[in-house]
């Protein structure tokens, strides 16, 4: 094989018909001097050269690659006889597509979240630190441990700390509200990453009293600096401080945490330890292990690190009765490993969808064959050997699945279009994800192997053509009784696929259908949030906090449109924030491990009106509740379940996050899901704004109209008390509800599509297998019928028989789908993985679906007229 | 013709100064007195072949009756080549001329 000759091959043919044709005029030259007449001398001259054309046929041969050359006419022929069978063709394409198109996009996402390496230098050597909580790696440390760990563990080549924080930028443009992160100064050398504009932060930043340094991203640095460079060492103020821009983040920039910072500041505190004080300051720890340190090596030098402190660590922080372990989680495992279920769920459907579009067209193919026996007869008897019949029917298949592949690429991008619009956390940023050569890539090897592998059986079949019956019997010819197990067969393995795609479709749907059922505890439409941090700088004292909480329920509240407006200190949906320990009045005080804590939210006395959250037992706090009047409560219904026999928390007295002041509790309200209807309801204790007011004021408004209208209105109330204030993350409730659910959504959406795909292709299988068999029995069944039977008899026996193919097909099917639910398992919410209702239900559509697909062709046999087809033949 | 011997035959041509096919064969029959009858449908193959090895390099010239030909000319690795084959191809006359003549008469 030379492919530099294969490619000149016509090059060379013509110089070798140049060459011969010369060869015959000085030949016939010579003879016309030895004296022979002109044609004489042609003549003995093509005698002596010979046929030319086998010379050049020769030379041309010598030149060609054999498989490449005839692939070329088969894949010409195989276009030609596609479009005289167009029916067949556009099934055989849009099963492929769908298949190829939902695999290329599915095993996108996959390798980009979870085979990509994180853009991180040696990412390998990275990983999270800290204790575990509840039994589960946090990445989370005391500040005063992370100190220990820099100094003295010598596995550790570098570490680093991130906390999030909030920052209000100030400017000229008007204020804004950015989402941001501390980290110590040598953050980005840990993770190997340089800046795309600056030098980053350097060793002077982190020293006490250096001026504050702040690090842009690129999308800030686009938005708010217009991609200015000479943003770099510019002075920005944030939270009523001066930063310097001490470099822009590259475009590509991936923080290791489940959100992306605008701002990064340089916060060394952590670094600096002391223990014993009342608090522990909690931060994320990224460690970058020494070459050649094992996850255990490094685990174990930590620990040991750790244990020299154990005695001066409180004991909320490690408690010697119920130790907690530090744990050094791999980062990469920490930053996708809870996306792996998800992922290999869809994956695993979307290959099961792939196989049973394979099953589909080779069983289309096979159909076809009974129609194709004559030509390929024909060919095989003017001598095409069968691997060469076996390659022109491959090369069918592949023109088959290349075209699939095109409209596959097509599908596919649509489908991530839908998943990047979804919200989906399984994408890593969406918005921003571009699957590129991967998609491709897998799309080529796919249309390659489906079109071989669906060509491997027709061609196989066509190996076994009997050449002489085949040509006698022409059209009717069939393969004889293997061909007739062959197919059904297919049907079989095509409704158990179907059937463990249903299934999970099944367990999904089941799922969405109790999260659904879980009630939130408040009425989300019509409601209007806002989030709002209020400056420090502006807000130093209890006093100024109020006055502005009462200005803006004032100004919301005489908004038109508005019902009611209300202030939290959290929004559901948007964690928690405060929270405390809680002591009960007349009850022993237990050590301060074991004090249980809640949740605490500061809310207006109109929050709950405007939420419509219904106040159970006790009363709604009122406007009679102020900072003069003696402090209240309201718990939620977990609260006084889990704390109080039933109906007698109110009334109750509590301290709480250590304060000696009392709390009554004058209310019991309705159970909100405050982080989504998948979680258990946190016991959660309100207070009242007025009583402890807070910088966090979230507001919620209840509108008459459409909540998004009101979103400038609500801008400009707040601009009108304080014109620096910024307020961000405007959405209505339903929106933030549906951001929230939308994993399950798009999952469940996306696992039944391919359930129902996999329905239609085993209906498709069923009919094609059953109205093939009635072609087939015409005679039988119309001797049945001579002889006496019914229409319902022959209706009966045909939808009996694809009754036992299908059940059959659900047994293989429920086996398998036993074994493979549970990779569902971790995407269920409310329902054990074998869920006999699930199975059940996915078996019954499949029968009715079987059974339907099976109806009309049993209906044309029996409506065979006896006297007819007794007659023909 | 032997195979192989059809290679060999065109280098050797080819030693005395570049030619072209119609030449070439008829060197081959004059020199062998006609003894050796070139089948053309497998000088032309051959020529490709020899050339796709690299050891005959082909030029367009225009021969004596001022017509465009393809001319052939011998390589330094055809030159190789052809003293490897003539050599090997000796030392088979050698063994066969052994063989067939008995070894008590002298041996060529």
């Amino acid at each position: 094989m030379n492919w530099r000759r294969f490619l000149r091959r016509v090059e060379r043919d013509r110089r070798a018909a140049c060459d011969l044709a010369f060869y015959l005029e000085t030949e016939t030259e010579d003879n016309l001097a030895r004296g022979m007449p002109l044609d004489e001398a042609r003549a003995a001259a093509q005698r002596k050269l010979g046929n030319p054309g086998l010379i050049r046929e020769e030379i041309y041969r010598m030149n060609t690659i054999a498989v490449l050359d005839s692939l070329r006419q088969d894949v010409v022929l195989a276009v030609r006889n596609l479009r005289h069978s167009a029916g067949f063709a556009t099934a055989a394409v849009l099963t492929l597509t769908l298949g190829i198109g939902a695999n290329a996009a599915i095993f996108s996402v996959f390798y980009d979240v979870l085979v990509r390496p994180l853009p991180y230098a040696d990412p390998a050597t990275l990983y999270s630190v800290g204790r575990e909580i509840r039994n589960a790696p946090s990445g989370l440390s005391a500040a005063q441990e992370f100190a220990a760990w820099r100094t003295e563990c010598h596995a550790l080549a570098a570490v680093a700390s991130w906390g999030d924080a909030e920052f209000n930028l100030t400017g000229q443009e008007g204020p804004e509200r950015l989402q941001g992160a501390n980290v110590t100064a040598d953050f980005l050398r840990v993770l190997g990453v340089n800046p795309l504009l600056g030098g980053g932060f350097t060793a002077a930043d982190g020293l006490p009293g250096a001026p504050a340094a702040a690090l842009l991203s690129y999308e800030l640095w686009q938005r708010r600096f217009a991609g200015d460079p000479s943003t770099l060492n510019r002075s920005v103020v944030m939270n009523a401080k001066v930063y310097r821009i001490a470099g822009v983040l590259p475009a590509r920039f991936r923080f290791p945490a489940d959100f992306q910072p605008a701002v990064m500041a340089v916060d060394q505190s952590p670094l600096r330890p002391v223990w014993g004080g009342p608090n522990i300051h909690l931060v994320n720890v990224i460690a970058r292990a020494r070459a050649g340190v094992t996850q255990a090596g490094l685990t174990a030098d930590l620990s040991a690190v750790s244990a020299r402190y154990h005695s001066q660590m409180p004991v909320y922080y490690w408690n010697p009765a119920r130790p907690s372990r530090v744990i050094a989680q791999p980062l990469v495992e920490q930053l996708v490993g809870s996306r792996r279920a998800p992922l290999v769920a869809l994956l695993g459907s979307v290959g099961v969808l792939l196989l049973l579009a394979c099953v589909n067209v080779a069983n289309l193919q096979l159909a076809r064959s009974g129609v194709r026996q004559r030509e390929i007869g024909m060919r095989a008897a003017l001598g095409a050997s069968r691997a060469r019949l076996a390659q022109w029917l491959i090369a069918e298949n592949l023109v088959l699945s290349g075209t699939a592949g095109l409209a596959g690429v097509v599908v596919a991008y649509a489908l991530l279009a839908i998943l990047q619009a979804s919200h989906i956390a399984l994408l890593e940023q969406p918005g921003t994800f571009e699957p590129g050569w991967v998609l491709w890539a897998v799309t080529l090897a796919m249309s390659l192997a489906v079109g071989i592998l669906a060509g491997l059986l027709p061609a196989m079949a066509a190996a076994k053509i009997q050449l002489n019956e085949a040509l006698k019997r022409g059209a009717s010819a069939v393969l004889g009784g293997r061909r007739a197990s062959v197919r059904p067969a297919l049907v079989l393995v095509q409704v158990a696929l179907a059937l463990v795609l249903l299934m999970g479709s099944a367990l999904l749907l089941r799922s969405l259908q109790m999260v659904l059922a879980v009630k939130w505890g408040f009425q989300q439409q019509g409601l209007l949030t806002v989030r709002l941090r209020l400056i420090e700088s502006h807000y130093d004292t209890p006093d100024k906090e109020r006055a502005f909480a009462d200005a803006l329920l004032e100004r919301l509240t005489a908004l038109p449109g508005v019902e009611s407006a209300g202030l939290t200190s959290s929004l559901p949906l948007t964690g928690y924030g405060l929270g405390g320990t809680i002591l009960f009045e007349g009850q022993p005080v237990p050590p301060f491990s074991q004090r249980p804590s809640a949740p605490i939210l500061m809310v207006s006395p109109t929050y709950f009106t405007t939420m419509r959250t219904l106040v159970l037992a006790g009363r709604e706090f009122s406007a009679a509740d102020n900072q003069d009047t003696q402090p209240v409560a309201i718990v939620n219904a977990t609260f006084a379940k889990r704390f109080f026999a039933a109906g007698y928390a109110v009334g109750k007295r509590i301290q709480l996050g250590g304060s000696r002041e009392y709390v009554t509790i004058v209310g019991i309200a309705t159970d909100i899901r405050h982080n989504g209807r998948e979680t258990a309801a946190d016991p959660q204790v309100f207070l009242l704004e007025s009583q402890r007011p807070v910088n966090r004021v979230n507001v919620v408004v209840r509108t008459r109209t459409n909540p998004a209208a009101l979103a400038s209105d609500l801008r400009a109330a707040v601009r009108s008390i304080d014109k620096e204030q910024p307020i961000y993350d405007i959405e209505t409730m339903e929106e933030r509800i549906r951001q929230s659910g939308a994993n399950r959504t798009v999952e469940t959406w996306l696992l039944t599509s391919l359930g129902l795909v996999a329905l239609a292709l085993a209906a498709i299988g069923i009919y094609g297998v059953v109205s093939e068999s009635v072609n087939q029995r015409t005679r039988e069944i119309g001797l049945r019928m001579a002889l006496g039977a019914q229409q319902a008899d022959v209706l009966r026996m045909i939808l009996q028989r694809s009754l036992l193919l299908t059940s059959a097909g659900i047994a293989v099917g429920a086996g398998a789908g036993w074994y493979l639910v549970r990779y569902l398992q971790s995407l269920l919410f409310g329902t054990p993985p074998r869920d006999a209702a699930a199975i059940g239900a996915a078996s019954l559509l499949l029968v009715w679906t079987a059974l339907a697909a099976a109806y009309f062709p049993a209906r044309r046999a029996a409506h065979i007229d006896p006297v007819a087809t007794l007659r023909c033949d | 013709m032997l195979q192989g011997t059809l290679d060999m035959l065109i280098l050797q041509t080819l030693v005395l100064g570049p030619s072209h096919a119609h030449s070439i064969a008829h060197w081959i029959e004059r020199r062998s007195q006609d003894i050796l009858q070139v089948e053309h449908g497998s000088l032309y193959p051959a020529l490709y072949r020899l050339e796709d090895r690299g050891w005959i390099a082909s030029f367009q010239g225009s021969s004596e009756n001022n017509r465009k030909a393809r001319y052939y000319r011998l390589t330094p690795l055809g030159k190789k080549q052809l003293a490897a084959q003539t050599s090997r191809w000796e030392r088979l006359v050698k063994g066969i001329a052994g063989i067939l003549r008995p070894a008590d008469e002298n041996a060529v």
